[in-house]
């Protein structure tokens, strides 16, 4: 029995000896600067650092792939533009278009040619070089046909226009006036495109798309795979297969832990020393459950640079000394937040309104609207939930957007009074009991829809309710998962009032989803086959004109028209928008911060001189 | 031996398939699915939505898709279940791995995933284990050893204490102390730089981050087990054998640690399995809460997520858990007591296999049931609110017949003898304060639970001053409101009024008189002040009030859930005993089902998808439904063991051959001589509810705002990291509320107990 034991501790032993002795530890070494440079290499501005470092972000959420143009999320997208570069990139300080992958580009007089130069030499992560070809391979992907047995495009039976092999935003985002763009390789280093009318967001839209390495990918696009390539799968069993062209490349993911990135050992940048970029060892995507934990790990210094939420600032920056971060504060965020009605005409299937008649009548009535919207306390919601750390929304643009915002636009303060003041104006009159009825003697009362989960929409939905108390509505609250509320707003319109937030900023090009009529996110009233009203109709307008409108100054007043339109007739009723912050350890030199934007837009020029 | 060990695994297989089959439909039924979101976002263009659902065969009804499952756990496949482009790649009847299906948010097979969180909850569920073990084997004894000494009531009620603090709080107070002492990391597994560490720094880097987790998660069970092992050491230190030893002249020191412990040590070791098997569970909320990475978490954002196969591979393997611990127990208990000879209590084959085939039929049948009519939420709505209004009337009939009698056999035989013992009175009367305090809430809270002060953003509780005979609230001034941080004014004071008319008041007494009296406001200078006795929240509720409130909502709910627990399992458990045969066999089936049941998944997964269907209130009769449904078994086995000898007594048997009817007979005869038990079961079990209502209000599937639950006031202290981190401590105080009540329920549960049947040990 004794001698069993031993023998059996021997091995216990033996075993975790071995398990100490051999499993690997120390990360291997990055070889530097063992490629020679491009011949129209990318030389920084920035001050020269030192190798070394690793560079560590908490994210809530994992990519969800790393094919450029299958990611539909924000947190694959930030992932994949740390691996591929574009033809163009953007200054958030001269907030204007700077080469990337494209050394300079010339637009024709008429504006509708543009014709990009690529940098010579640059090669991809595995060393095959960069050309013309991978840039046309990209555009052929996007607008890659579905064919028939005979090799014949499939055609739409209802647009006629061929069907896509890949379905992806960008064939949409690239056709301008109903046309895809045209696209030709002048030679190895020239691409030219050519669209039907002019389109004046060309640069910031088509310059900004990531450029697909042909050599890796051609076979899946041929093979019908293209939509399964570079995939979570190929990162974790072989993330050499994804190759990169940007500063980083994937070293290893284990899902649920952790997504390592390395240098990658191609970049087309050097400082002005030679030494190619990135000086970071490793940049580190540390997957937490939620965005409070990774708060919590900047906070103790665990992690090296995050976005802190207006609601967290109040404690994080007590730990600034302690954990030697710096915090900066950004102004206001560029997203916008808001209540809104109902204001969907139609009926459903078994020929039932969407909304009651008599609430449609409520909702569709602007003064309705405004008295809502007098009687909402926001300055108190800021207070309350925001410490102050948050400002009010006029309209449909977030002051933070300053380049487009317009200040002068029409407002609503918090006046319960006046709020109802316009109600009984209106025809609506109130009960003995303090209870507000319509001209109809129909009690004001409807259900408010919001997304389960976070602590603030919670608050400003209560606050909500109390306020509309105060002016003698009765509001239910309803909580439900996100992904039920997006389908009651968008496909079953079975609801009174609901309340969602928008993720904003750039071009408002980018918004026209919200504002023309026909838009899917027009929530109030989505999808109009021709616009319900004459100020919906004059918004859709005025969006056209814009896209064909170079200048610039002009095409901003026809942005601030919107803006006073969307503020008037308050299909929204728009609620706050906080301040954001964002803090970096102070050990990382090279730190720019621009005014709206990541922090680490330059994260391949940071450097640190500890060890 | 291992004859018993296959037929108890054999006889797992019906289990596991109908407590799968149960999952699965409640996933299905589960507003939406994994590509609900795919299919809303534009970017993605229905073509490839309708690609995916045929990947993932979610176009197919449930029963198939089930059935496809299935197919890819078991050994033994078939290729008729395989997608059409696959049918050719396999024989009809082929032999492969188990495939546990594929993650849908995480992309990865469910098998690789689960085998990752698996490690670290074995991790935490053994050294919790072992950690209570070893600290409550030593404390149970000495207290034994020095019964009603010092040492003694100090550590019993410790243990009290730690039994009734509810987990998650626990975990909060431990990830705040992590946050502000530094000294422990405030959640995960390891470091960030695991990967880049050395082996010795890796391991320590595991043990840093498990040792609070592993505090948290054993302090209950050191508790418990600390009990009965002093109960069991007093039990054997009287028995023959230790009187023997001491009459030959052993010393004391010999007859207690050599003779005594060695026979008090088995029982314990049985309770190993169970312990082992209940970890699982309550892992759940200390992962979530502690945010460590482990199968608990995994589960719980799956079922969050619809991420179908990774919730049911969890669920199976919490059933394998709990079986696997239960047969653990039984096989420890043989080793450890060669009395008991596991082959005397076979599964007869025949009854066994009548069960399987029984189960398949009724699954079979509500598969077909549920394949008619898709509107099958509907159904279930309906029927619910038809149960609901049943078991309101039951209730009401309970309560006015029931709880009366039951409240007179507590006055008549218990409530005196409860009153003498010190703890008694201490538990009755924290619990009539409580008691009263929610029924008087309307009149005790100054403001409404909704009323909000935007102005007074987390306020902390008011100082009040006693000048000239009168009391004096404070007034405070926000110096900083960037953090809300307020200082009293000096010198500026506001009366306190007590029993004021509030014009505003709409309240009525027991629904009928009106009533416009508080018991106290403040003399308001301008409509801001407030008076708030535990501060304040974000918008500036009352936390006092909203306590009060919130009172109504965690103290009902326990009273309703045990009058529905006790009245079914009264019912089922004397008819069992009564009848016998295949009615018992059958029902005794069915509690042993339930019991198996992973109880709080199965909880979460009803919730989630019953949760769209019903507003605030239902959603209250809901929770009640679901928890008493699920709590009725344990009860039900007990009163058929009591029934079982009942019915042998002579003059049940006369009354039997005087042809009086069975319900009358278990009624009349039955009842009394259970009732005792049924009520000091009721006192234990109420903190279960209490508790169970609290946790899911806690997680958001409760209880919703604005209305207010002990339970979803805690939750905001979890939600808004700022409360912790900035102090803000009154938000905790429902945890104390919770931790209050349970702790005195557990008390009288404990006194009753001794009173009723001083002998009979009853859990």
């Amino acid at each position: 029995m004794f001698n069993k034991l031993s023998n059996l501790a021997k091995l216990v032993c033996t075993c975790i000896v071995a398990v100490l002795l051999f499993s690997c530890s120390e990360p291997p070494k990055i070889v530097r600067n063992q490629y020679p440079l491009p011949e129209d290499v990318e030389i920084s501005n920035s001050k020269v650092g030192k190798y070394g470092g690793n560079f560590v972000l908490a994210i809530s959420q994992e990519p969800k792939t790393f094919n450029p143009l299958v990611s539909g999320d924000a947190y694959s997208a930030d992932v994949i533009s740390m691996l591929l570069s574009p033809l163009v990139s953007w200054d958030p300080f001269k907030q204007e278009s700077i080469p990337a992958l494209a050394k300079s580009w010339k637009i024709s007089e008429d504006g509708k040619t543009y014709t990009f130069n690529l940098r010579k030499g640059v090669r991809f992560s595995d060393g095959v070089e960069f050309t013309a070809d991978d840039v046309v391979f990209t555009f052929d992907t996007i607008f890659c046909p579905q064919k028939d047995e005979n090799g014949k495009p499939i055609l739409d039976k209802r647009t006629q226009k061929p069907l896509l092999k890949y379905p992806s935003r960008y064939a949409g985002q690239f056709s301008i006036g109903g046309e895809p763009i045209k696209y030709k390789k002048i030679d190895k280093y020239t691409v030219q495109f050519s669209t039907k009318k002019v389109y004046a967001p060309f640069l910031t839209d088509i310059g900004y798309i990531e450029i697909l390495p042909k050599h890796k990918l051609q076979k899946a696009v041929k093979n019908g795979t293209f939509q399964q390539a570079w995939s979570t799968k190929t990162a974790i069993n072989s993330p050499e297969e994804i190759v990169s062209s940007g500063p980083f490349s994937i070293f290893s993911y284990k899902p649920g832990e952790v997504l390592i990135l390395k240098p990658n050992p191609h970049y087309w940048r050097t400082d002005k020393h030679k030494q190619r970029l990135p000086y970071i060892n490793f940049l580190i995507y540390k997957f937490v459950a939620d965005v409070n934990t990774s708060t919590i790990l900047f906070a103790t210094g665990q992690c090296d640079a995050a976005s802190v939420s207006a609601n967290d600032y109040a404690w994080v920056k007590n730990y600034a000394n302690t954990y030697n971060f710096k915090m900066y504060e950004r102004g206001a965020s560029t997203g916008i937040s808001f209540i809104w009605f109902n204001q969907n005409p139609n009926k459903n299937a078994q020929g039932k309104p969407y909304v009651a008649e008599h609430k449609f009548k409520w909702f569709s009535n602007v003064n309705f609207r405004r008295a809502i919207m007098q009687a909402i306390d926001r300055d108190g919601l800021i207070k309350s939930v925001w410490f102050s750390r948050a400002v009010k929304l006029h309209s449909i643009i977030s002051p933070a957007n300053k380049k487009w915002y317009n200040e002068n636009v029409t407002k609503y303060d918090y006046s319960p009074q006046s709020a109802r003041q316009l109600l009984l104006s209106e025809g609506f009159k109130y009960a003995p009991n303090g209870t507000l009825l319509d001209n109809h003697n129909n009690q004001v009362k409807f259900d408010f829809i919001v997304a389960d989960g976070s602590q603030n929409s919670t608050t400003t939905a209560t606050t909500f309710v109390e306020n509309m108390r105060a002016i003698g509505i009765e509001v239910t609250l309803k909580f439900l998962d996100f992904a039920t509320i997006v389908s009651k707003i968008d496909n079953t319109f079975d609801y009174d009032a609901a309340m969602i937030g928008f993720t904003g900023g750039g071009d408002p090009s980018g918004g026209k989803a919200i504002y023309r009529s026909d838009g899917f996110l027009h929530v109030w009233n989505p999808r109009q086959k021709t616009p319900a009203t004459d100020w919906e109709k004059r918004v859709d307008e005025i969006m056209d004109m814009q896209e064909l409108e170079m200048n610039p100054q002009k095409r901003r007043q026809l942005i601030f028209d919107m803006q006073e339109i969307f503020a008037k007739e308050l299909p929204l009723l728009y609620l706050t928008t906080p301040m954001s912050y964002s803090g970096i350890l102070k050990k990382w030199n090279n730190v720019r911060v621009p005014p709206i934007g990541s922090i680490i837009w330059n994260l391949d020029e940071l450097y640190t001189e500890e060890d | 031996m291992f004859r018993f060990i296959i037929r108890r695994l054999l006889a797992t297989i019906p289990l596991m398939l109908a407590i799968s089959a149960m999952v699965f439909l409640l996933m299905y039924l589960a507003p939406g699915d994994f590509l609900s979101e795919a299919r809303n976002s534009k970017d993605i263009s229905p073509e490839i939505v309708k690609q995916e659902e045929m990947r993932l065969g979610l176009d197919k009804p449930w029963y198939i898709q089930y059935a496809r499952w299935l197919n890819g756990v078991s050994p033994v496949k078939t290729n008729l279940l395989l997608p059409e482009n696959e049918r050719a790649k396999h024989s009809i009847v082929y032999v492969g791995y188990p495939d546990f299906g594929y993650s849908w948010s995480y992309k990865i097979p469910v098998g690789s995933l689960i085998a990752q969180r698996l490690f670290p909850t074995l991790m935490l569920a053994l050294a919790s284990t072992l950690l209570s073990y070893l600290i409550a084997i030593p404390l149970g004894v000495l207290s034994a050893v020095k019964k009603d000494s010092v040492f003694d009531s100090v550590s019993s009620f410790l243990s009290y204490a730690s039994l009734s603090i509810p987990y998650f709080f626990l975990a909060l107070l431990a990830v705040l102390f992590a946050a502000v002492s530094g000294w422990f990391p405030t959640g995960g597994q390891m470091s960030i730089l695991h990967e880049f560490m050395t082996p010795f720094e890796r391991f320590c880097d595991y043990i840093n981050h498990l040792i609070l987790p592993t505090l948290v998660l054993s302090l209950g069970s050191i508790a418990s087990i600390m009990r009965v092992m002093r109960g069991n050491f007093l039990d054997f230190s009287k028995l023959d054998f230790a009187t023997t030893a001491r009459a030959k002249g052993l010393s004391e020191n010999a007859i207690m640690f050599k003779h005594v412990l060695r026979n008090a040590l088995n029982p314990i070791i049985t309770s190993f399995g169970f312990a082992f098997a209940g970890l699982l569970s309550g892992a759940l909320l200390v992962e979530n809460v502690m945010n460590y990475p482990g199968l608990g978490q995994l589960i719980y954002s799956a079922i969050v997520k619809q991420d179908q196969y990774v919730v049911m591979a969890g669920v199976v393997m919490g059933c394998s858990m709990l079986i696997v611990g239960q047969l653990l127990a039984d096989i420890l208990l043989a080793i450890a007591d060669p009395r008991i000879r596991l082959e005397n209590t076979p599964i007869p084959f025949v009854k066994l296999s009548v069960f399987t085939v029984i189960s398949v039929l009724i699954l079979a049948i509500f598969a077909t049931l549920c394949s008619v009519s898709e509107s099958i939420v509907d159904f279930l709505k309906i029927s619910a609110q038809y149960i609901g209004i049943i078991l309101l009337i039951i209730i009401v009939i309970m309560l006015i017949v029931g709880l009366v009698w039951a409240g007179i056999f507590f006055y008549k035989n218990l409530f005196k003898q409860s009153l003498k013992t010190k703890r008694g009175a201490f538990a009755l009367s924290v619990l009539a304060i409580m008691y009263v305090m929610a029924i008087l809430a309307p009149f005790l809270a100054p403001y409404e639970p909704t009323e909000q002060c935007l102005d007074k953003s987390f306020h902390p509780p008011t100082a009040i001053v006693v000048k000239d005979w009168q009391l004096f609230a404070k007034v405070y001034k926000n110096i900083d409101p960037s953090i809300a941080k307020y200082e009293p004014i000096e010198n500026d004071y506001r009366k306190i009024n007590f029993f004021v008319e509030n014009k505003n008041s709409t309240y009525k007494i027991f629904g009928l008189i009106p009533f416009k009296y508080k018991l106290f406001q403040l003399e308001c200078k301008s409509p801001d002040d407030r008076i708030f006795l535990l501060g304040s929240d974000t918008t500036g509720r009352d936390v006092f009030s909203r306590l009060l409130y919130g009172a109504r909502v965690s103290l009902s709910i326990g009273f309703f859930g045990i009058a529905i627990t006790m009245v079914i399992g009264f019912f089922v458990g004397g008819l069992s005993g009564y009848f016998g045969g295949t009615f018992d066999f059958i029902a005794m089936r069915f509690v042993e089902f339930l019991m198996a049941v992973p109880s709080l998944y199965l909880l979460l997964a009803m919730r989630s998808a019953l949760a769209p269907h019903f507003n605030s209130s239902e959603m209250y009769m809901m929770i009640v439904i679901i928890l008493s449904l699920l709590g009725w078994a344990g009860t039900a086995r007990v009163i058929r063991g009591m029934s079982l000898s009942l019915s042998k007594r002579q003059y049940v048997q006369a009354s039997i051959a005087m042809g009086e009817n069975p319900v009358k007979i278990i009624i009349r005869h039955f009842l009394p001589n259970v009732l005792s038990y049924l009520i000091v079961g009721a006192t234990l079990s109420i903190p279960g509810y209490i508790l169970g209502e609290a946790a899911l209000s806690f997680l958001g599937l409760g209880i919703q705002e604005p209305s207010a639950s002990w339970g979803l006031m805690l939750a905001q202290a979890q939600n808004d990291t700022k409360v912790l981190m900035l102090g803000f401590w009154w938000l905790l105080t429902p945890g104390i509320a919770i931790f209050a009540t349970v702790l005195a329920f557990n008390m009288l549960g404990d006194v009753l107990r001794d009173i009723a049947d001083p002998k009979k040990n009853f859990r």
